[in-house]
């Protein structure tokens, strides 16, 4: 309790309090553009920040990280460009809703979801740092594994109407997703020479090029993005924030449920917001009442996935600050900062430098809060882009997309990359293939096929070593559930129906 | 139409402030500063052949600002060691840096830049070894040892063994004995990468003695290390520094290096050596900063004065304030070039020597 004090009182001084509302803004720019996330915007800060004491540097980056967190979400709804990898989900319902003209007000509800994810995952984190951490170090690879796969078993939420196509698209994820090294001999596969490819295929790049470089080509067929049915579009901002309250509050359980996903999720290392997003949105498609509306523009859709992501930011703190373990790319550059301010990351951070920590947590907390009276002055302007003609739109936003995917690592190569990926899109969404599945499998591929040889190798051939631990029985019952409880309740109704 | 100019005029704002804004970002990345800076060395160059005969007299070197790539993600550990480093070194040389990272293919995308770049003393970077020679030796990069001439070492991490605090072993030895005991690879090991001088260390340990660990690879030092944490692994074989994060909960039982010169940060452990009576070889990694062979033929007065510089910018007493306040000064090791040089090549020998262990 003494350190949450002192580190409220590093976060009220004046100067704490500007690097503070200076980090959202901040925050809110990189993340509001396609390809630049917030650990670009950190990277991009980094050496700006040696010269601020440890707390203002740490407190700066955490505002960029919880408000880029939730302007991920704009561009994710206005013109179906996720800016951060965790946006993809929620342009699975967002961007449905921008189309109606309803952009205003699915923005309004990220916003609210965000504030309250990033509220609810930071006080979680403030009281139960300490253990929380015991728990993230329980998640071994034998348990990462069985999360990666539940994550692959919610492709049947995202699949589409074809189960056909919605499979071949998600084969051809883990497919492309094989083209890394492989994780135990360290040799490339399908590199084609490319040693651009020999680490792990570039995953900004990607869904950049086949969310936002797709949607381009489709866009630029028509003259406006909304319908033309709907054009009448008043930019009310105001109403759009209320409304935008309004509607979040009505799903109470789906905003807590999501901000607790994002929390213990992001504790894991190693796991991100896309993984954790997809997840959140999957289990409150499956938990809904009404299932078949997801996808068409719902507010539980958006609110799925933007609660959570807000709550990831403050999930991969956990880690971070109690072991010296990145949980994310943007808290290993906030670990760095602690290593250039000649803090050695570790442990003993929570002790010595307890004040700050707390300090970044309640940094976090505040940069949620403040995301609802500065995200509405920051993106209101925004939501006019879908009021823009599209002759004009589209290149500016293929610019902005080739500048962000070159960003991610300097790299003209990851460029031509997320135009192939566009083309690929177009085909594709011509042919009726789903988008969705592909890039689940995408992310993670990788992560459970690593997982999978490090757990088989520790187990040394025993098959029993996937079930020892209290943590993957109840990951595998997860999956279990998740797999087989449909069929088997209609089974049962069924037989029931008979019966009688 | 009279209506839709109107609608554009009204946005006209938000337009150009979406534009004014990617270029503000795309400046940070140093994007700009490198187009101008490329106008710029082409201009030189042209400059160079006309008083060709002046230049070996008077060279202004540097007179404008230096590429830095370091070639892997920000927030790794090269960039955190070039932006310690960057104030001095820049101070040293009287030239701005622009610190450009790279990542991908291992090293090797960053290094590459640099080996097919130019050789005009403008780009310098930093890599480290075994990971520069691992590079060429098990991929095909299109570079060699050759291609990159040092300027110095950076830092010097000697390998040890770490095993948690509450492990049954007192020192590597007694961990030994018990691993000969038990059957073949009951005993768990994290490592980094299989392409890192901490798998080859471990291989290095199992031939000296017979035993034989079941070694996993982590795809990163920090993975490896929670590994141990979490007690998922036995052991783990990594930097002395680098494992430092992990000092809680975890202790050194043996340093692999042919005398212990660093009793605080490796709990007093013993050598290998020492404890096992074998005859292994020294394991470490180390940092260091390079530039294309081309500088230091074709402009060796301008490669004479970036060693000098660097060397002067290690020596600057605020740096080894700020080392030592980070608990880090002991990391840092000056390896002079033609020294360093020696170094590398035997590296390769010996890492060619012993291939077949990485493809067993």
């Amino acid at each position: 309790m003494d350190n949450i004090v002192s580190g409220f009182l590093l976060l009220f001084t004046f100067k704490s309090l500007l690097f503070l509302v200076l980090g959202v803004v901040v925050g809110f720019v990189v993340g509001a553009l396609p390809g630049f996330s917030s650990s670009n915007g950190v990277a991009v800060m980094l050496p700006l920040t040696l010269g601020m004491e440890l707390h203002t540097a740490l407190i700066f980056m955490a505002a960029i990280y919880a408000a880029a967190q939730f302007a991920g979400a704009i561009p994710a709804i206005l013109i179906n460009a996720p800016g951060t990898m965790g946006a993809a989900a929620t342009a699975l319902d967002g961007y449905p809703m921008g189309q109606r003209g309803e952009g205003g007000l699915a923005i309004g509800i990220a916003r609210m979801a965000s504030a309250c994810g990033g509220v609810i995952g930071a006080i979680i984190v403030l009281l139960v740092i300490t253990p929380m951490s015991a728990l993230a170090l329980k998640f071994g690879s034998v348990e990462m594994f069985l999360v990666a796969i539940f994550g692959l078993t919610l492709i049947t939420t995202v699949i589409g109407d074809s189960v056909r196509k919605g499979l071949i698209s998600a084969g051809m994820g883990l497919l492309i997703a094989a083209m890394s090294a492989d994780p135990f001999y360290g040799q490339g596969r399908f590199t084609m020479g490319f040693i651009n490819l020999y680490d792990k295929v570039p995953f900004v790049p990607i869904l950049i090029g086949i969310f936002a470089i797709t949607e381009m080509y489709f866009l630029s067929k028509k003259t406006n993005l909304i319908d033309k049915v709907m054009i009448k579009l008043d930019n009310n901002t105001l109403r759009d924030l209320i409304e935008g309250i309004k509607e979040t509050l009505k799903y109470p359980k789906v905003i807590f449920r999501s901000a607790i996903i994002g929390t213990v999720i992001g504790a894991i290392p190693g796991t991100g917001t896309a993984i954790s997003n997809f997840i959140s949105y999957g289990i409150a498609k499956r938990s809904s009442n009404r299932k078949e509306m997801f996808g068409t523009g719902i507010p539980e859709g958006v609110i799925a996935s933007e609660a959570c992501d807000s709550s990831v930011a403050s999930g991969t703190m956990i880690p971070a600050l109690t072991l010296g373990i990145p949980g994310s790319a943007t808290t290993a550059i906030m670990l760095a900062a602690l290593y250039l301010h000649g803090v050695r990351p570790g442990p003993q951070v929570m002790v010595n430098q307890a004040a700050e920590a707390y300090a970044v947590l309640l940094a976090i907390l505040f940069a949620s809060i403040l995301v609802l009276p500065l995200g509405t002055l920051l993106a209101s302007p925004l939501i006019a882009l879908t009021r823009i003609s599209t002759s004009i739109l589209v290149p500016i936003v293929l610019l902005l997309c080739a500048v962000g995917a070159f960003a991610v690592a300097n790299s003209m190569f990851d460029v031509m990359l997320m135009f192939i990926f566009g083309i690929i899109g177009i085909i594709m969404r011509i042919n009726g293939y789903p988008v969705v599945p592909f890039v689940l499998a995408l992310i993670l591929g990788p992560i459970a096929e690593a997982n999978f040889i490090r757990a088989y190798m520790l187990s040394q051939g025993e098959w029993t070593y996937f079930f020892t631990t209290q943590i993957s029985w109840i990951l595998w019952a997860i999956i279990f559930f998740g797999l087989f409880s449909n069929p088997i309740k209609i089974a049962f109704r069924k037989m029931r129906q008979q019966g009688n | 139409m009279q209506k839709s100019k109107g609608f554009l005029g009204k946005n006209w704002l938000v337009v150009l402030l979406v534009i004014v804004v990617v270029f503000a970002l795309a400046g940070c990345g140093d994007k700009s500063e490198t187009e101008v800076s490329k106008k710029e060395s082409v201009e030189t160059t042209s400059n160079d052949e006309n008083t060709k005969n002046e230049e070996s007299k008077k060279d202004d070197y540097p007179n404008k600002t230096i590429r830095f790539v370091v070639p892997s993600s920000a927030g790794g550990g090269f960039d955190t060691t070039t932006r310690q480093i960057q104030p001095y070194f820049e101070k040293a040389l009287g030239a701005q840096f622009a610190v450009e990272n790279h990542s991908g293919g291992g090293t090797a995308i960053g290094t590459k830049l640099v080996t097919e770049g130019d050789g005009d003393g403008y780009t310098i970077m930093i890599t480290g070894t075994p990971h520069l020679q691992f590079s060429y030796l098990t991929t095909d990069v299109g570079y060699k040892l050759e291609d990159l001439v040092p300027i110095g070492s950076a830092t010097f991490d000697p390998g040890v063994i770490r095993v948690q605090d509450d492990a049954p072993w007192k020192d590597l030895n007694e961990l030994i004995e018990y691993a000969k005991t038990q059957p073949k690879g009951k005993l768990k090991a994290s490592v980094s990468f299989r392409t890192s001088n901490n798998f080859l260390a471990l291989k290095q340990l199992e031939k000296a003695t017979g035993v034989e660990f079941t070694i996993v690879p982590y795809g990163g030092g920090s993975e490896a290390r929670t590994a141990l944490l979490s007690g998922e692994v036995d052991l783990t074989h990594a930097g002395a520094f680098n494992s430092l994060n992990i000092e809680q909960g975890t202790r050194v039982i043996g340093v692999q290096h042919s005398s212990n010169d660093w009793p605080d940060v490796t709990d007093n452990a013993k050598t290998f050596n020492e404890q096992l009576g074998t005859n292994i070889p020294n394991n470490s990694s180390t940092y260091g900063i390079f530039v294309k062979a081309e500088v230091k033929e074709k402009h060796p007065e301008r490669y004479q004065k970036i060693v000098d510089a660097y060397k002067k910018a290690l020596e600057d007493t605020a740096f080894i304030d700020v080392m030592t306040k980070a608990g880090e000064i002991d990391k840092i090791r000056y390896i002079a070039p033609d020294e360093y040089g020696k170094m590398n090549k035997d590296l390769e020998t010996e890492l060619n020597e012993v291939k077949h262990l990485f493809n067993e």
